[in-house]
């Protein structure tokens, strides 16, 4: 008994990665092997196993946002109409923000936008997630900022994930790419409508969900769940 | 005594000739373990069907039959990743459609860009699409070597999928 505990002992003291247990700011890499290979030089390069691993996610600065009065440079839907910030506006965004899971606030510089109406009909928010960009329309008061950011931020938050990011939550999610752009998925709920196109959107849907939904779980399935809350660092 | 002597000699060195390069007779086993780029070439080359591709991956992890491409998918997924690795695309004649390749952590060393200009060519060329058929806006970068092989990259540079049309 007393080897067990001084074995186990030494184990979490060396910090060996424990499935799904990360630090905040990392994840989770299962043990792999790394296959052979030549490098460009022709040296030859053994294959090796890689032991499981807590990973730091590539990014990670606090967040700063930056309040913007008029249209984006290069923004596609020239038809809608920009404006500037009013102070209460700007205390109400900065209110919900701040309310949002600590990854989502660790994006780094942010420029969002005030604009009438959105080109998409009953769309409240829209965002460039490559160029940090989010745009907040009139309707998002009433739908909700806290909501309509965690949403919207959480497109930024997909598009910094990196290839195993993104492949973890598509096999949690059951995506698959058949085609270059094309997906597909067997499964039939989804906690928005509009979740059924792509990884992108249920992803964004569903951390909207997770974070501002006390009715979450009857529209996530476990897997998802799972996989957000260990994201989020938000376990439920 | 001393026939036994010499038969033991002999045994020895006929031993030794025969693995007479450890090293090499393991990087060779090593190497054609990762042999997705042959597959992915022969694969191309051959017009493999159905039959031919379940023979030499397996069978697939999943089946999908889909309404907007009008094509079947064979899905094959990493067998230590469980992340998805292949999708095999067939049309409605049963003709090999869309070749597409993820890499992941286990490959990436051969699935690299500086890779995948030495294998599909020096006309490689990085172009971007942007996306904004959504209410957000996707900005997509991949290299376009021609001959319908495109390889996309994410924000990091990664190669996060090889798609071949035919």
């Amino acid at each position: 008994m007393m080897k067990l505990i001084i074995s186990l002992s030494i184990f979490v003291l060396f910090g060996k990665a424990v499935a799904g247990e990360c630090p905040a700011g990392q994840y989770f890499v299962s043990a792999y092997n790394r296959d052979a290979y030549y490098r460009t030089d022709g040296t030859f390069v053994s294959s090796t196993k890689v032991e499981a691993h807590c990973r730091k996610y590539h990014f990670s600065s606090p967040l700063k946002l930056i309040f913007q009065n008029t249209i984006p440079d290069g923004w596609p839907n020239q038809l809608e109409l920009f404006k500037s910030w009013t102070p209460a506006e700007k205390r109400e965004i900065n209110k919900a923000i701040n309310s949002l899971p600590k990854i989502i606030r660790n994006l780094g510089e942010i420029k969002i936008y005030r604009a009438v109406k959105s080109s998409f009909p009953d769309n409240h928010a829209s965002s460039g997630p490559d160029d940090s960009i989010i745009v907040l329309y009139d309707s998002a008061k009433k739908f909700g900022y806290r909501k309509a950011l965690a949403h919207e931020m959480a497109h930024i938050l997909y598009s910094r994930l990196d290839r195993e990011g993104q492949g973890d939550y598509q096999g949690a999610s059951e995506w698959r790419e058949i085609a270059r752009d094309v997906y597909n998925t067997p499964r039939k709920e989804f906690s928005e409508q509009d979740g059924a196109i792509a990884p992108e959107e249920d992803f964004a849907n569903n951390i909207e969900h997770f974070i501002t939904n006390k009715n979450y779980s009857s529209v996530l399935n476990k897997r998802i769940t799972d996989y957000i809350g260990s994201l989020l660092g938000m376990k439920k | 005594m001393k026939s036994l002597t010499r038969l033991g000699i002999i045994i020895l060195l006929a031993l030794s000739c025969s693995h007479s390069n450890p090293v090499d007779a393991q990087k060779t086993a090593q190497i054609s373990r990762s042999s997705d780029w042959d597959l992915i070439f022969q694969m191309e080359k051959e017009h493999w069907d159905k039959d031919t591709v379940i023979a030499n991956l397996g069978t697939p992890s999943e089946i999908i039959n889909d309404d907007k491409t009008k094509s079947t998918y064979l899905i094959y997924l990493d067998n230590n990743l469980r992340r998805q690795k292949w999708s095999i695309g067939f049309s409605q004649s049963n003709k090999l459609s869309s070749i597409s390749f993820f890499p992941n952590l286990s490959n990436e060393a051969s699935f690299s860009v500086e890779k995948i200009i030495e294998k599909w060519g020096r006309e490689c060329v990085k172009k971007s699409e942007v996306d904004n058929s959504q209410h957000f806006i996707q900005k997509k970068h991949y290299l376009d070597c021609g001959k319908n092989r495109k390889a996309r990259l994410n924000n990091l540079d990664q190669v996060n999928g090889l798609f071949i049309e035919l």
